[in-house]
């Protein structure tokens, strides 16, 4: 019977050349080209993106402010067991309505560690609300190959637009 | 502690004031995110709500769903077919909404299947003619899009987000509805005749959409305390009867309430009593479409399990590879 509950994968967006990768929320699927495809079936179904992020929520290590404030000193005991240092992303959430936005990379060599030195890097005058850390390699981005049959037939599709419906104009000629 | 709907809350000292902080944030503006601490509470009313509107969104394509194949032409086909998408992207923002709360969307599929989950009265009730998908976009989306634009703004980031997602579709749902409605009542007797027929039907099952009455709708204080909801049913129920009672009779068709009226003192219109009675058989399982919608449901559900096990056995020879 255990056949819906696939992997979850987070969704990171770039909305236009030269922005940052947003979260956009997750997907459920078996693998990560699945969750491409799944990805651009519920969060591009119109011109918002040219370009997508799986990533397993597994491998996103997540600190919101308040749990920093708790859990600061407990966290660098974890890196007693050290790997290789690795690329890591940073993302953070700077605007109490806004989402997880790209910041930047940090070398670390664990997911506590990684944090620690996004939290001293990037920390601007006002905390972010909330941290996202994960390995670089655990992102399976669309082939650019493939970005236009991804995202270029959502453009055509102008029906789905509400701006494709005068019904402003069609009220007010009526009130007349 | 919280009027009628207190779970259990915990009454040391220290839950006191995680519960004070909490609440404080929550004035400040702030929205919680996963990790945060929150009050059991809210995590409950959370988790019934969004996995609510979720099952909502996912029945409420079967009503529309119904007159793909009989859309009056190649236009109006696509765009019936790109809402209907919508509102199955809809139901998956917001499981996986729910989900950061630490439920599973699996439970939630399985409760919606088993007829142990709510979902929304309105799509109990079946699309007889055309006129049916115009006045479900127009009314039926705009009373969703009063209640999601609401919730837009609530205390919890990651249903907030979802909402902002949502009520940007929304909008084209509605129009479309409404340019349909334009259309038919601006045609034929006949045309004019099946829209108000149309009007007639949906009237009291719109309104009820905005649930029951203020003093009969017991989560409403803490929902507002704790800034989830911002407005109360009834007061989200009168935004909806001020911007449509005008337009529809701008139209010039009726509205099937002998007490409606134009209250010149508060300046807004007034309606007789809605159908309570039939709300809760509705609820109970005894509407027109309960058993036919669920069955619907089943069957999509079943009808895919060949999908879903192709690509489990295409992911494992992936893996195996
Ligand atoms: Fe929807
Ligand atoms: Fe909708």
């Amino acid at each position: 019977m255990n056949d819906t509950q696939w992997r979850r994968f987070e969704v990171f967006v770039q909305e236009k050349p030269g922005t940052p990768y947003l979260d956009v929320g997750s997907v459920h699927a078996p693998d990560a080209e699945m969750a491409l495809l799944n990805a651009r079936d519920v969060f591009a179904r119109r011109p918002a993106a040219i370009s997508m992020w799986v990533v397993p929520t597994t491998a996103i290590y997540s600190k919101t402010a308040q749990e920093l404030n708790d859990l600061y000193f407990e966290q660098l005991q974890l890196d007693a067991q050290a790997e290789d240092a690795e690329p890591y992303y940073v993302f953070c959430k700077a605007k109490s309505a806004g989402t997880q936005t790209l910041l930047g990379t940090v070398e670390a060599i664990s997911p506590a560690q990684a944090m620690q030195q996004a939290v001293a890097a990037f920390s601007g005058e006002k905390a972010p609300f909330a941290w996202w850390v994960f390995p670089v390699r655990y992102v399976t981005p669309n082939d650019p190959q493939d970005a236009d049959s991804l995202y270029a037939p959502a453009h055509e599709k102008s029906f789905r637009m509400s701006t494709d419906f005068h019904t402003y104009t069609a009220m007010r000629s009526l009130k007349k | 502690m919280y009027g009628t709907t207190t779970g259990e809350i915990d009454e040391t000292q220290e839950e006191q004031e995680r519960l004070l902080a909490f609440e404080a944030r929550i004035a400040r503006g702030e929205k919680i995110e996963p990790g945060d601490w929150m009050p059991a509470e809210y995590r409950r009313q959370l988790i019934r709500m969004i996995s609510q509107h979720a099952h909502s969104e996912i029945v409420g394509q079967l009503p529309e769903g119904a007159w793909i194949t009989r859309a009056p032409s190649l236009r109006r086909k696509m765009i019936l077919l790109a809402k209907v998408q919508d509102e199955a992207g809809h139901g998956q923002y917001l499981y996986h909404a729910a989900e950061t709360l630490g439920v599973r969307r699996e439970e939630m599929l399985e409760a919606l299947l088993a007829g142990k989950a709510k979902y929304s009265n309105v799509f109990n009730y079946p699309t007889l003619t055309w006129a049916d998908v115009g006045v479900i976009g127009y009314l039926v989306d705009f009373a969703a899009i009063l209640n999601q634009t609401m919730l837009a703004r609530c205390s919890y980031g990651p249903y907030a987000r979802a909402m902002v997602r949502i009520c940007a579709e929304e909008n084209f749902h509605k129009k479309q509805g409404q340019d349909i409605v334009i259309r038919l009542a601006q045609g034929t007797p006949c045309q004019r005749a099946m829209v108000q027929d149309a009007i007639n039907r949906w009237w009291q099952p719109t309104l009820m959409m905005f649930g029951p009455p203020d003093h009969d709708s017991p989560n409403t204080p803490i929902l507002k305390r704790w800034g989830i909801k911002t407005k109360t049913n009834d007061e989200l129920r009168q935004v909806f009867l001020d911007t449509i009672v005008p337009e529809l009779h701008a139209l010039g068709l009726t509205i099937p309430d002998p007490d409606l009226r134009y209250d010149e003192g508060s300046g807004h219109w007034l309606i007789g009593p809605i159908h309570w009675d039939e709300f809760w058989r509705v609820v109970r399982g005894e509407g027109p479409c309960n058993k036919e919608r669920m069955a619907a449901r089943i069957q999509a559900h079943e009808d895919g399990r060949w999908v879903r096990q192709a690509l489990a056995a295409y992911a494992q020879k992936q893996t195996a590879a």
